[in-house]
């Protein structure tokens, strides 16, 4: 958060400098950059709570013994969170759900809206592995009534069961739901839940910061032509057009 | 027509004639209970030696019945009832015009067009046996089996559905499929969905499943909304009417579908989808009333109404009626025609040709718009499409 105030504070400065739209050179720029002073602390601090909320425990084991920098939380209840967002990346939800139980039993229950996704993911699998029988069997079981009480958890029921209206499910309109990234969201879905039932945040700070970033440039946009970072992967100054 | 106005001066007249009506009883009542009297008097005065002044008796009778009144009871709600009766019958007179001829004027049809229009009526309605009838009455029993055939093909299949059997209705949406895609019609999709939730009700999952693949599927472009619904009902296969899909069973759904079957049948024919004798009455229904305060306001010019082509009075009709877009030159007062079109002018007003013409001078001078005070010539004017 030190951090964030410091890069905030150097942009309102920039800011008020510009009275009007005002060119500002690479060299200015760079110098402007600088002068502002990020505490190598801060940054290790920042890459591992990446690591740390994204489930990259090797990763941060190593990070923390290269670099010193602890993390906010035992690694070892991120090995059980990582258990889960595994299972359900593998498409064994029956197995996550299970873990998700063996960590809380309390998250699923005070949580309708990620049960009833890693329901729909379990149905989803089932379309994919062909057993349509069974497939429907569960969804009449265990989702319908849920669809009952919820219009939203209906309609998504709806578009899931859809699938089994065509033959080439790959091809369909609702063929997406296939995709891994359908799994990779619902699993992010368990593990910011989790995240949140063990009273930690559940996003990583490095995108929020990367986030603010992209939002005080488009501020600044109106005000002053300067050299500003367009692609985040790479970071390069690219210099103003004239 | 104001008819609640009729309504309450019948209740008024009934209200009079029953007031009238038990006055009237009252005074025979009263009556009644005086010649009794006396009668008891005489009677019991015959069982005694006592010898009775007869003629006192009636007298006194007599007496009684001057002081009933019984005419000037019965005369004020007498009076009433007929001041009721009379505003009664002048007020049908005012509603209901005696004499509807009046609007009536003779014109030269065709024989046999006529009887093409009546016949048509005959099988637009399915009445089969009455066109039949009557086209072998006027001796054209060839076309009519022209005419024919195809309303019995819809009414077969209506009758089909009334017993919610849509094989026929799908034979038919099969065979017209191309032409019912291009027309934009969603027919096909509803019938297949209609049988989906039938074989949904009969509780075979399988076999609904199946009919959704190889029916309903390729639909899924253009209305997947529709199909993840009906898939939806899988998962309360046997048990629909308890599920958030119930509405699905409204018999209700089954009317809409036939009357847009109906609709699309027609359009597939070229013809409306209501027959045109009977959409010219119902117009005529509307009109007449107008017509004949017209007419009533012509009747000291004689035989004028004969002779007119045009009425010179506003008809309105509901839109019901309105089929396609006229217009009416503001100067000329005339519809415009293929021959003389509305012309859009520089202004953006419109005019019919024959009018600009005739302000213009056939095209040789600038004229001043109706509307506004522009200049305006008479060839960069361009003719309106509807």
């Amino acid at each position: 958060m030190s951090l964030l105030w410091l890069v905030i504070r150097q942009l309102a400065e920039i800011e008020a400098m510009a009275a009007s739209k005002k060119l500002i050179t690479r060299e200015e720029w760079e110098k402007k950059l600088s002068d502002v002073k990020i505490r190598k602390e801060d940054m290790n601090k920042l890459v591992m709570n990446f690591l740390v909320t994204e489930g990259y425990v090797e990763a941060a084991e190593k990070f923390r013994m290269e670099s010193g920098t602890e993390p906010d939380i035992d690694l070892a209840t991120i090995t059980d969170r990582m258990a889960v967002k595994k299972a359900v990346q593998s498409g064994n939800v029956e197995d996550a759900i299970e873990k998700v139980n063996d960590l809380n039993p309390e998250i699923l229950d005070t949580n309708p809206q990620l049960f009833f996704h890693l329901q729909q993911q379990r149905l989803i699998e089932l379309i994919r592995n062909g057993k349509v029988e069974e497939a429907l069997e569960f969804a009449q079981e265990e989702l319908a009534p849920r669809g009952e009480e919820n219009q939203s958890f209906l309609e998504e029921l709806e578009r899931t069961v859809a699938l089994l209206a065509f033959e080439d499910v790959s091809n369909c309109p609702v063929g997406e739901l296939l995709d891994i990234s359908q799994r990779l969201k619902t699993a992010s879905e368990v593990n910011a839940a989790i995240l949140t039932s063990q009273s930690h945040e559940k996003d990583p700070k490095l995108p929020s910061l990367l986030k603010m970033l992209l939002c005080a440039q488009n501020q600044l946009d109106e005000k002053a032509a300067y050299p500003r970072v367009n692609d985040l992967s790479t970071a390069t100054l690219e210099d103003p057009a004239v | 027509m104001e008819l609640s106005t009729i309504k309450d001066a019948f209740d008024r007249v009934t209200k009079k004639q029953k007031l009238s009506c038990s006055k009237t009883q009252e005074a025979i009542d009263q009556i009644r209970q005086e010649i009794e009297s006396v009668l008891d008097t005489l009677q019991s005065a015959n069982n005694t030696d006592h010898e009775l002044d007869y003629k006192t008796v009636l007298n006194e009778l007599k007496a009684s019945f001057l002081l009933i009144a019984p005419l000037s009871q019965m005369e004020g709600t007498q009076k009433e009832l007929n001041v009721a009766l009379t505003k009664y019958g002048k007020l049908l007179e005012k509603h209901f015009n005696p004499d509807i001829s009046k609007a009536y004027r003779n014109i030269d049809i065709d024989r046999h067009t006529l009887n093409q229009i009546i016949a048509n009526h005959f099988y637009h309605q399915g009445l089969f046996e009455i066109g039949d009838h009557f086209m072998s009455v006027v001796g054209e029993p060839e076309s009519a089996a022209i005419m024919k055939f195809p309303f019995v093909e819809m009414y077969q299949i209506l009758e089909a559905m009334q017993n919610q059997n849509l094989e026929p209705a799908l034979n038919w949406a099969s065979t017209n499929g191309d032409k019912l895609a291009q027309s934009g019609s969603d027919i096909v999709l509803k019938l297949h969905s209609m049988q989906f939730v039938k074989v949904l009700q009969n509780g075979s999952r399988e076999e609904a499943l199946h009919y959704a693949r190889m029916h309903l599927s390729p639909f899924a472009t253009s209305h997947m909304t529709d199909i993840q619904k009906l898939m939806g009902c899988l998962l309360w296969t046997g048990k629909l009417d308890r599920s958030p899909y119930h509405a699905l069973l409204s018999p209700s759904n089954w009317d809409k579908l036939a009357e847009e079957l109906k609709r699309q049948f027609c359009n597939l024919l070229g013809q409306s989808y209501n027959s045109p004798l009977s959409v010219t009455v119902a117009a005529g229904v509307q009109v007449l009333p107008p017509l004949l305060k017209f007419m009533n306001v012509m009747a000291g010019k004689k035989n004028e109404w004969q002779s007119m082509n045009q009425l010179p009075v506003p008809v309105e009709l509901d839109r019901e009626f309105q089929f396609h877009s006229i217009f009416v030159c503001p100067v000329s007062k005339e519809q415009a025609t293929e021959d003389n079109p509305p012309m859009l002018m520089s202004c953006g007003h419109v005019l019919c040709k024959q009018s600009i013409l005739k302000m213009s001078k056939n095209s040789t001078k600038v004229f001043k718009c109706p509307y506004c005070p522009f200049d305006i010539d008479a060839a960069q004017c361009k003719q309106l499409y509807f």
